[in-house]
């Protein structure tokens, strides 16, 4: 089997004490010899505000769900750290612009960007949109 | 081949993905960077990027790096870490103007938050 990830980044929202999240996480880690801590809560630095993207995993006492598409790419274009996120990046934005106006999509995205990495953001939308779609 | 060289490779390489694996594999192995020893390659462009990428790496981890790198000068010709710099103007002004010290100071120019991860 290929290995694409080595962990699942997270944020726990319910219950408000995580780490009985955690320490559930530990106890498959153990059943699946994983890694301790393949369930990461390290993004939630990253994310700003919580938008209820599609549904991706419903059990009795649990749902998970991803950030929307908008939000996704707005991290994305914050941390800018690689051609690994623009390429993710690239692939968000065609998905997230399909039929809209630059101006639009920006807007969609602004609520979600991570403080203090504005502007490195809006740089990165632009170079992407223009080389996207050019730069009208 | 040691993983600070496969990590020095990758980055020459930009192989993103693999440098990501990379790093995050030598984060979790709480290594003391201080105690890497220098490479023994005559490459100095290989040696150029060991030593910014551990100086970066340490001072992420707040440790100090190896005094070997002090010695370690800049490349003749800029290096962008990233393709895409060749492509998307205000990428390449950033990576020129906000390149990690450890990077920029040997002439390799990359995006602030490179080889950031949560």
């Amino acid at each position: 089997m290929a290995i694409f990830t080595r962990d699942v980044d997270a944020v726990i929202l319910s219950p408000r004490e995580a780490r009985i999240v955690r320490d559930l996480a530990r106890q498959v880690a153990e059943e699946h010899d994983w890694p301790e801590d393949w369930l990461n809560d390290g993004a939630k630095g990253y994310l700003v505000g919580i938008s209820k993207g599609p549904l991706v995993f419903q059990a009795p006492g649990i749902e998970a769900r991803a950030p929307s598409m908008e939000q996704l790419l707005a991290m994305k274009l914050s941390a800018w750290r690689d051609d690994v996120d623009i390429s993710d990046a690239r692939r968000l934005l065609q998905e997230v612009a399909k039929g809209s106006k630059r101006d639009e999509v920006w807007q969609n995205l602004e609520p979600y960007l991570v403080k203090g990495d504005e502007l490195t953001a809006q740089y990165a939308f632009l170079d992407l949109w223009e080389s996207l779609y050019g730069s009208d | 081949m040691d993983q600070i060289e496969q990590l020095a490779q990758a980055a020459l390489a930009r192989d993103h993905l693999k440098l990501r694996s990379l790093v995050q594999d030598l984060t979790r192995a709480n290594i003391n960077f201080g105690d890497l020893p220098r490479p023994t390659t005559p490459d100095s462009r290989l040696l150029a990027i060991t030593a910014s990428l551990i100086e970066l790496l340490a001072l992420r981890q707040k440790q100090n790096p190896p005094v070997w790198t002090k010695e370690i000068g800049p490349l003749k010709e800029p290096f962008f870490m990233l393709e895409s710099a060749a492509s998307m103007k205000r990428l390449r002004i950033l990576c020129e103007t906000q390149s990690p010290e450890p990077m920029r100071k040997r002439l390799f120019y990359a995006p602030p938050h490179f080889l950031e991860f949560a």
